[in-house]
């Protein structure tokens, strides 16, 4: 499990390569939750545990990559195949600020769930500066 | 329309022992399916198969083990289960639904007769895995060749 908030981007880059390298990717489905102070994500990741998945939230962008097991039973013939396995990635921007270092995931068969807490509207206040005949905000 | 979607999604294997029982599963996802990874029939399903057994793998992320129901009789096998999607608290919306929710029920011929009562199950993050033991009357039975001297 991966929390970053401050990943360079040439690593990100690095590992989205890789994935590719090793079979195909895939967007899990995912539902979200909003409430008053919290945005809480569902993401179907099946075959992936959590130690395998990755989760990072840089400049309001939340990527979510996982991959999963892929060992067909030892001495085995295929014989039927209806789902491919691979790695799981899906970005999502975040409207709201999210306080990057306050996510908690869990993973529960297969689904991850993210709870990532809005920051609380005091710390979120900018200080207006009057100078000349603008005001200035950001 | 569904049976020819599935076949034609698995070019490589010729022969699908499952086909004539794919009418009989009902909708679970409806129109909210297929948007991230297309699949006609749910759960999707693996299969692997030698001469002692068949070993299947579904995808059921987010279920209860306990809402999954098999059952398996000679060369058959049943599979249904139920989720439900958590009901949104006070001051809390769901933004975003595209995981599905409701019951599923799958029907499946076996491509052999299995023995139901050594039939073992385990649920891993999200993915069911049965092993279905041939049934001994299915069991390949090697004849020895006796070389003839005259």
């Amino acid at each position: 499990m991966n929390k970053n908030s401050n990943t360079e981007s040439n690593v990100t880059v690095a590992e989205r390569e890789e994935g590719l390298q090793q079979g195909r990717t895939f967007a899990p489905r995912a539902d979200i939750l909003e409430s008053a102070d919290a945005v809480t994500l569902l993401a179907e990741l099946p075959g992936v545990s959590l130690s395998e998945v990755d989760v990072t939230l840089e400049r309001g962008v939340l990527t979510v990559r996982g991959r999963a097991r892929d060992q067909a039973p030892e001495g085995m013939r295929a014989i039927w195949s209806e789902y491919e396995v691979g790695g799981f990635e899906r970005t999502f921007r975040l409207s709201e600020e999210i306080d990057a270092e306050n996510i908690r995931a869990t993973m529960n068969h297969g689904v991850l769930q993210l709870v990532l807490a809005k920051r609380s509207p005091e710390r979120l206040r900018i200080p207006v500066k009057i100078g000349g005949n603008q005001a200035v905000e950001s | 329309m569904e049976t020819h979607m599935i076949r034609s999604s698995n070019p490589i294997f010729g022969w699908n022992p499952w086909e004539d029982l794919r009418r009989l599963q009902t909708e679970f996802f409806g129109g909210d399916r297929g948007k991230a990874r297309q699949s006609a029939a749910y759960p999707p399903l693996k299969a692997w198969s030698d001469d002692d057994a068949l070993v299947l793998r579904a995808e059921l992320p987010g279920f209860d083990p306990d809402s999954i129901d098999l059952r398996v009789q000679v060369d058959r096998l049943t599979l249904e289960g139920r989720r439900e999607r958590q009901e949104a608290g006070e001051g809390e919306r769901w933004t975003r639904t595209e995981r599905g929710s409701g019951a599923f029920r799958r029907e499946l011929k076996l491509p052999f007769e299995v023995d139901a009562s050594g039939v073992e199950a385990t649920f891993e993050d999200g993915v069911l895995e049965l092993r279905l033991p041939r049934a001994e009357s299915e069991r390949s039975r090697r004849i020895p060749v006796q070389a003839h001297t005259a």
